[in-house]
């Protein structure tokens, strides 16, 4: 079954389009990895398929819906999760709390204006398991701006988790993780459920071919390829593109 | 101190047993208060109590959202407006009438002024406040026949109590000040733990993250402008009646400036640091009242600059530490 149809995507500031007429189409449990130089427009069509940008032209669906005009926080609920290249977290609040907000996002609760957060048995279970399974429960009660940025880095991923996506962006995971963290991120990724559909930004080749069930290639903004992990390592236009031009024919 | 370690997964929230006496220890000592000290005094209590309402409401938008509000003196005025139009023009004289009118008009006023200004943010957003505010002051000015205009609205009693004929003294409406003082806090305390008051907090990070958590950031900062602007209005219905008076400058930006200052001193984003905002302020302006009345708008200036450059979080926060030194933690 399709997840995610993106059919013509384009994103232009001005003159220059960041993202131009990208189509493709993710099927449940896929693990669609997308490479590409700095500057390719990978963030940037994160940032329009998770709603903080809005499209320039094109549609996107997800589950047959049209969500082009949703906003972020309505597409969170339909089931679109996200995490950021560069840590996003809430600085001033500590993990347990970044953790009850994330996972009270997509429930009722969060508009309870007397009932204490923390007093939330279902909403604090939640948050308590999913620390757990990140090996974050020991920092709760620090300051996130004051844990170490391998933790921080997991804790991002943890936050993006906690709604229950059916549709997981993340962008570039393993940025500034150590290479044993890499790989452990690498084994959680693997171990998601069948049904989580994943989209993912990454440069770490480790993490690409660790993960991915498919490959895309972005350059400029527009698709170059498109395909296996064994046809891409492959691919002469990745290795021009990606690896560098080969030292002989240059 | 109390160093109790969670061990459980699950932390117990409710509010420890020290806490809980040295709570109600205030709460007697403030009920006791005005039979002990002059009449001067206790003025000046009750006046502290109707500001750090009035920055209670602020604080939720200034402390807890992020949204830094300069006219917020607008809600202030159309809750004292309010309560002394209804007396002085149309006779109305109940007490619950009287502070759900002032309660309701704030809404609207805060409701109706939120949904414009909520549509920019960050410098934009101040300047539409300052901006309605003076919109305000100048129809209080304007319209004479309804506002009084410079003159002031004149004439606002104590409201009656309907049914029982009760009729307040300025020493019996100390303690309906206090009250409210203390239901007020009391929300505030409740609002602030709860999920919509973490959820504000999480905006005040980082915005854009509470928005790819699933939260409608806008409906969140409009429902905290509207509650803000109530607790303004209710420290209006009171303050009208206190003073016995309405006039403009009440809605003016001296009046905002002055609250915003009383929220930073007192340390934004904290329960107490409204009211510990209000009582320096307020005490500094008596003193300055009696050694050199017009020289207070310098002072004031002064404590601004000097809060800003020297104390960013306000000094709340360092009376708090200082009393956690002193004893047990009592503010969370």
């Amino acid at each position: 079954m399709e997840v995610m149809k993106v059919e013509g995507l384009t994103k232009a500031y001005g003159g220059v389009h960041a993202v131009s007429n990208v189509s493709f189409v993710v099927e449940t449990g896929e693990h669609l990895v997308i490479i590409g130089p700095n500057g390719a427009g990978k963030t940037t069509l994160f940032n329009v398929l998770n709603g903080q940008l809005p499209a320039t032209a094109g549609q996107i669906f997800f589950q047959g819906q049209d969500i082009t005009n949703l906003p972020a926080y309505r597409r969170i609920h339909l089931g679109i999760g996200r995490s950021f290249q560069i840590t996003s977290l809430l600085d001033g609040l500590n993990v347990l709390e970044n953790m009850l907000l994330a996972v009270q996002g997509t429930k009722p609760e969060r508009y309870q204006i007397f009932r204490p957060i923390k007093g939330n048995k279902r909403v604090m279970n939640k948050a308590g398991e999913l620390l757990e399974s990140f090996d974050l429960w020991e920092l709760r009660n620090e300051l996130v701006a004051n844990i170490s940025y391998g933790a921080q880095r997991k804790l991002e991923i943890a936050l993006s988790m906690a709604s229950d996506p059916k549709l997981l962006l993340l962008d570039e995971p393993s940025c500034g993780l150590t290479v044993a963290e890499s790989a452990e991120l690498c084994t959680r990724i693997g171990n998601l459920g069948k049904d989580i559909t994943l989209i993912c930004v990454a440069h770490d080749m480790d993490l690409v071919f660790g993960i991915a069930t498919r490959i895309m290639l972005l350059h400029y903004g527009e698709i170059i390829i498109e395909g296996k992990p064994e046809q891409i390592k492959e691919s002469s236009i990745v290795k021009e593109i990606y690896m560098g031009p080969d030292k002989k024919t240059r | 101190m109390n160093t109790t370690v969670e061990t459980t997964s699950n932390p117990p929230i409710h509010i420890r047993k020290s806490t809980f006496i040295q709570y109600i220890a205030i709460v007697v000592i403030l009920f006791a208060l005005p039979f002990f000290v002059p009449e001067y005094l206790r003025s000046i209590l009750s006046k502290i109590y109707i500001f750090a309402i009035f920055a209670m409401g602020l604080n939720l938008l200034l402390g807890y959202t992020g949204l830094i509000s300069l006219g917020h003196a607008a809600y202030l005025g159309v809750g004292g407006y309010t309560v002394g139009i209804l007396m002085t023009h149309f006779g109305i004289n109940g007490l619950v009438v009287l502070f759900l009118s002032a309660i309701l008009m704030s809404a609207i006023a805060a409701a109706i002024i939120g949904f414009i200004a909520l549509r920019v943010s960050g410098m934009h957003f101040i300047l539409i406040t300052i901006a309605f505010g003076q919109l305000l002051f100048a129809i209080a000015v304007k319209w004479r026949s309804v506002t009084g205009s410079t003159d002031g609205l004149i004439g606002i009693t104590y409201p009656a109590v309907e049914f029982i004929g009760f009729q307040w003294t300025s020493f019996s409406f100390h303690y309906l000040i206090l009250l409210l003082f203390i239901i007020c806090y009391l929300l505030m305390y409740l609002i602030a733990n709860s999920s919509f008051g973490y959820a504000l907090v999480g905006i005040r990070e980082n915005e854009s993250r509470m928005e790819g958590l699933g939260y409608n950031t806008w409906l969140y900062k409009y429902m905290a402008f509207i509650i803000g602007g109530v607790f303004a209005g209710v420290a209006g219905a009171l303050f009208a009646p206190f003073y016995g008076i309405m006039v403009p400058g009440h809605f003016g930006l001296l009046t905002s400036s002055m609250v915003v200052l009383m929220v930073l001193l007192g340390s934004p984003g904290t329960l107490y640091g409204p009211v510990i905002g209000s009582f320096l302020i307020l005490l500094l302006e008596f003193f300055a009242s009696i050694y050199s009345p017009e020289r207070w708008p310098l002072i004031l200036g002064a404590i601004f600059i000097v809060c800003i450059t020297l104390f960013r979080g306000g000094v709340g926060i360092y009376m708090a530490k200082a009393w956690e030194k002193a004893g047990s933690p009592l503010w969370r």
